[in-house]
């Protein structure tokens, strides 16, 4: 016979609601499949759209900043010599793109989960999980092309390697987040718009388009602007994914010890915030 | 409950209660403004439920609108997390809670099954074996292929029960008010449930078919305001309904004019002396040819008093028969918003009259939003120019 299953008014601890969803990870690989399979469905180019996007970006970004405005001249010279605008910007923009695919992704699915699980019961965290590992899948052309890339500009270098953890680490902050704004998106909806325009405004204060050395000796207000560019949690990661790709060197340990920290931090904070509140949410009310 | 093994579900002192917030739209504004809280007031869908069901029966639930049948489902599905009490089941719970259960629109009926067999925890080697039961028995030909959100609704019906009843469930949770189409398909589904309750499994069928839930359940469970009102026999829990229902309103204020038991009888979908509204149904008559029985007419009442009479229609007489007759009304609609009825038989002869009464209980529409007003008038909307 079959087992006995309790419901209570008890809300289940973020451990055991970690063992329920990995109980059902049959049903998450299933997710997953049908998510990538069902990822450009109606769609004549498919997956190349998930390389056309940040080509464009890079296309745009390259032309205006690195031609109209001299950005190549401002830009410091990479392995081998190379002084290059668009690889510079193209390793950042990768390490960006997936902090904040991932995260907006994690968050928008669990609404979208919603209509599903008022219809029948399966754990709260299966469809955030399987998003965050469907849109990491995704962004892996892009991280494979920025290799490519690389390894055809440069010589072969073993900091390339580096890249996988790099972008490990900033898919697992962006879970963290997804996963802190996921049901409050549910109850707000302005959440998630507000964190589309403070996405916009991030990506300008994180040294993407632009070399953090060009803050160097800058102030405003009296704020050094070198030293408040740290305080945003995303320069870390474009540092070190610019340092495995277009410097060829092995981050120090501190950056990684830093990255590692924040991205536990905020993805067990995420998980403890989405245990306790998600499964009310559910109720959508 | 593992000491207790021969029961499949068991509430003990269950209670679900939802916040229901005033404003229209949940907005940042609001809550960031000197608006301040939000406002909310805490409503009780279901209050101090205790219930135990044995396995391999069937329990049906009854209620009037609002009295937390499909909240309680629900709960039992673990859909919604209950408020305060203890939900226990036994074994693997399969639940068709809407019209077409679990599906994911985008994907195709095929890909659905896949979905819900994952989510039941069905190992992918067993799926493809029920894959093809499951097809044969929606029925539904080549829209199998196609994405759930262009199926018509008796296709979401077909499709959703088949899963919910062929991937094996031990206990099976089904809202026939809603997850259930056509007539048909109805009375398929029934037969369906009947083989499964004798196969072992438990059914906790929602159904406004007091005719139905008499005739098959093991049990009854009436619900009303959120709190168990009657559990037990179903031939005396729905007794007690549907007296509850039309006992001691002025309508029989004048009860000598009542028929006796089965002098009138009403028969419709929804069983004897219930009918749905809009839906049709028949009214049996037994009477005296020697009291005057040469035209016939129908009509209802209402608390407000009686509603519109059908013009008088002679009864065909028949040779040989003097003395009692029996006659077969069919009404093609049932033009009253949900409520309780009388329906007023009037037989008119050149010796008399006799008038005869019998309650009647009309419930919402199968598919539709109940109608408003004292009299549902089918329409038919026609646009020229």
């Amino acid at each position: 016979m079959g087992e006995v299953t309790v419901s209570t008014a008890d809300r289940r601890g973020p451990v055991e609601e970690w063992i329920e969803t990995w109980r059902h990870r049959e049903l998450m690989a299933h997710m997953l499949r049908r998510e990538l399979r069902t990822q450009y469905n109606r769609s004549l180019l498919g997956w190349a759209w998930s390389l056309i996007n940040p080509l464009t970006t890079l296309l745009i970004y390259s032309v205006v900043f690195g031609i109209i405005l001299s950005g190549n001249d401002v830009v410091p010279r990479g392995a081998a010599g190379i002084q290059s605008f668009p690889l510079f910007l193209f390793s950042a923009l990768v390490a960006w793109n997936v902090y904040s695919t991932v995260s907006t992704e994690v968050m928008q699915s669990f609404a979208g989960s919603l209509q599903l699980r008022n219809r029948i019961y399966f754990p709260a965290g299966c469809q955030v999980l399987v998003s965050a590992v469907s849109a990491l899948i995704v962004l892996t052309v892009e991280v494979a092309v920025l290799a490519v890339a690389f390894l055809v500009a440069t010589p072969a270098h073993f900091a390339l390697l580096g890249l996988v953890p790099v972008v490990a680490l900033a898919a697992l902050l962006g879970l963290g987040v997804g996963l802190m704004l996921s049901v409050p998106n549910v109850r707000y909806r302005d959440v998630g718009y507000l964190y589309g325009v403070f996405l916009r405004f991030f990506f300008f204060l994180t040294p993407i388009i632009y070399p953090m050395s060009i803050l160097e000796g800058k102030e405003v207000a009296g704020l050094r602007l070198d030293a408040a560019i740290r305080l945003n949690p995303l320069t870390h990661y474009v540092d070190a994914i610019r340092r495995v790709t277009y410097v060829h060197e092995w981050p120090p340990a501190k950056l990684w010890a830093i990255m590692l920290t924040m991205s536990l931090a905020v993805s067990v904070v995420g998980w403890l915030a989405f245990t306790k509140y998600a499964p009310d949410a559910t109720e959508g009310r | 409950m593992a000491a207790t093994t021969d029961l499949a579900v068991r509430l003990s002192g269950v209670g679900k209660s939802f916040r229901l917030y005033q404003e229209q739209t949940g907005s940042l504004r609001n809550r960031l403004t000197g608006m301040g809280r939000t406002r909310f007031r805490e409503f009780a869908a279901l209050t101090d439920i205790d219930l135990e069901v044995p396995k391999g029966t069937m329990l049906g639930i009854i209620g009037s609108n609002g009295s937390g049948k499909s909240t309680l489902l629900r709960v039992i599905a673990r859909v919604y997390r209950p408020t305060s009490g203890r939900v226990e089941t036994q074994g693997r719970v399969s639940a068709l809670l809407e019209l077409g259960a679990g599906f994911h629109h985008e994907l195709s009926g095929r890909e659905n099954i896949r979905l819900n067999a994952a989510i039941m925890g069905i190992a992918d080697g067993r799926v493809q074996t029920l894959l093809d039961d499951i097809v044969a028995m929606a029925d539904i030909g080549e829209f199998i292929d196609s994405p759930v959100e262009v199926y018509s609704s008796g296709m979401r019906a077909r499709l959703g029960f088949a899963i919910a009843v062929r991937l094996d469930p031990e206990v099976l949770l089904v809202d026939e008010t809603i997850a259930v189409g056509d007539l048909q398909f109805y009375e398929k589904s029934m037969e369906q449930f009947d083989r499964m309750v004798a196969g072992g499994t438990t059914v906790l069928l929602v159904s406004h078919s007091l005719g139905l839930i008499e005739r098959k359940a093991d049990l009854v469970l009436w619900l009303e305001h959120g709190r168990v009102a009657a559990f037990g026999d179903p031939g005396s829990v729905v007794g007690r309904y549907i007296d509850h229902y039309t006992g001691g309103r002025p309508l029989d204020a004048d009860g000598d004019q009542f028929a006796d038991d089965d002098a009138l009888l009403l028969e419709s979908r929804a069983g004897e002396g219930c009918a749905y509204s809009g839906d049709s149904c028949t009214v049996r008559i037994r009477f005296e040819y020697a009291k005057g029985a040469e035209r016939v007419s129908v009509g209802f009442v209402s608390h407000h008093g009686p509603m519109p009479y059908s013009s008088a229609i002679e009864v065909p007489r028949v040779n040989g028969l003097d003395e009692t007759g029996e006659l077969a009304v069919m009404l093609p609609i049932v033009p009253l918003p949900p409520g309780q009825y009388a329906i007023e038989v009037v037989l008119e002869g050149s010796s008399g009259q006799q008038v005869l009464r019998t309650p009647i209980l009309v419930y919402p529409d199968l598919s539709e939003e109940a109608p408003a007003g004292r009299l549902a008038m089918p329409l038919e909307v026609v646009v020229g120019f």
